[in-house]
């Protein structure tokens, strides 16, 4: 049984029947598949709207944000006049305008255990658009749970991998990478930055990849990680095996359901007290002790052009240089150490207390959640 | 990440004797120090978060018998999270 196609259809795929790959079959089985890619961010835009464009019959979008300038270098689904609006609705939009026969469903919420299942199982594959570590456990997770191909990318700086995950038994990503690193340990693309045209070549590979494997195409990247040096414009295949001793895919899975600890910082460094060495501080707490003006010194850690669009004052040292300006910071006295997010304060303010920086506390969400919660009046980035 | 490690360093080139995995391990770490605590001190083993490739296999056997041959190439690949 094969789809029908309209005249206008037939036009628009015309390039596909001509292949012999695809032709009036396999476009017929794109039109009979359905997608839920999560993530609209670097990732999810090429995605969406090549998939879309490709003729996907259904395509389901999760993301819980909404669209913000600092989105609009990379994110190309979304356009200036859209900042504000939720990054499925900005998504649906220019999907509809591209390719009117596309079946949309929008889910503008966090994709967590609850609801990861549910979302999951109405879809043939899911596609990893997301933009942290914890998501993307559990996208695997679910997936693998689910026995759906996961087809995965991710970027920072100028380096990208991809590959397809949990398909004609292949790894899945805890093969390969088996617990997530510890919170602060390997920066977001909001903190180290990310070239923009870099997330839309990951995720062209991963629409390509995306439609082979619903065509059951032989020669996907299921086995091979893809990984790509865009600086030097330098590509990598390794060969990445299912693991048999793997917590979730292996051949006696530890993990057999959703739990929440599967998905935080669950791979601590060692050597490290079960306690960290700092404390960490609500935006809430930290405008109490504004409010009764508890004696502290703010160190701000970002790089300077952060400190330029927006900042709280605090004395600016950044992070990669903080090991030489140690001697300008009090030793005896609270310090308050700040960045964009969280991530590089938190390893500033491990940094501090392993030098004997006694009352150290990390501002959790850092300038952004203060901006979110406290003060936004102050410029967003 | 890693390079940050490295002083930017994306490859290092190491002359070792003799040419085994754990050789090679203890040269990174002399050669950078910063490196260490994203490996287990004994056994070599990288951090979960971390993969290890000899030219283009996943390397799961880290034991000190494991022997280079000339010109191998050790990659080490952090996962990314970004997206």
């Amino acid at each position: 049984m094969t789809a029908t196609f309209s005249s206008s259809e037939q036009a628009r795929y015309e390039r596909h029947f001509m292949l012999p790959e695809i032709g009036v079959v396999g476009q017929s089985r794109l039109k009979e598949s359905s997608i839920l890619l999560i993530g609209l961010g670097g990732l999810g835009s090429p995605l969406a709207m090549y998939l879309a464009a490709t003729g996907i019959g259904r395509i389901g979008l999760v993301d819980p944000d909404r669209v913000e300038f600092s989105n609009l270098q990379r994110q190309i689904i979304h356009t200036t006049n859209n900042e504000g609006i939720l990054k499925v609705e900005s998504a649906a939009t220019a999907i509809k305008n591209l390719n009117p026969h596309v079946e949309i469903e929008c889910f503008p919420v966090r994709f967590d255990i609850n609801n990861a299942e549910k979302l999951t199982a109405n879809y043939d594959l899911v596609i990893d658009g997301t933009d942290n570590f914890a998501t993307r456990y559990l996208v695997n997770d679910i997936a693998v749970i689910l026995h759906k191909p996961n087809i995965y990318g991710s970027v920072l700086r100028f380096e990208g991998q991809a590959t397809v995950l949990n398909y004609k038994d292949g790894p899945c990503y805890r093969c390969i990478f088996p617990t997530p690193p510890p919170t602060g340990l390997i920066p977001s693309c909001g903190e180290a930055g990310v070239l923009g045209v870099l997330p839309g070549l990951v995720g062209m590979i991963q629409a390509t990849e995306a439609i082979k494997v619903l065509l059951n195409a032989q020669s996907t990247l299921h086995g091979r990680l893809l990984c790509i040096d865009a600086w030097k414009m330098k590509f990598r295949e390794l060969n990445v095996r299912r693991n048999p001793h793997c917590s979730i895919c292996g051949d006696n899975p530890s993990i057999t359901t959703l739990q929440d600890e599967n998905y935080g910082n669950s791979c601590e460094l060692p050597n490290r007290s079960a306690q960290p060495a700092f404390s960490n501080l609500t935006v809430h707490e930290f405008r109490e002790f504004l409010d009764v003006e508890r004696p502290h010194l703010l160190l701000d850690v970002r790089e300077d052009f952060e400190y330029q669009t927006c900042n709280l004052g605090g004395m600016l040292i950044p992070l990669s240089k903080l090991n030489e300006h140690l001697d300008r910071l009090p030793r005896n006295e609270m310090i308050v150490v700040h960045c964009k997010a969280g991530g590089r304060s938190a390893k500033a303010a491990k940094l501090l207390s392993d030098h004997g920086f006694q009352q150290v506390y990390n501002l959790e969400g850092g300038i952004l959640a203060w901006i979110e919660q406290i003060d936004p009046s102050l410029t967003k980035y | 990440m890693l390079r940050d490690i490295s002083s930017g360093k994306a490859d290092i080139e190491m002359d070792i004797q003799p040419a085994t995995y754990k050789q090679a391990f203890n040269h990174l770490i002399e050669l950078y120090p910063g490196f260490a605590e994203h490996f287990d001190p004994e056994s070599a083993r990288p951090r979960s978060y971390l993969s290890i490739f000899r030219n283009s296999e996943q390397l799961t056997d880290f034991s000190a018998t494991i022997c280079l041959l000339d010109l191998d190439e050790l990659l080490i690949v952090p996962a990314l999270a970004g997206g």
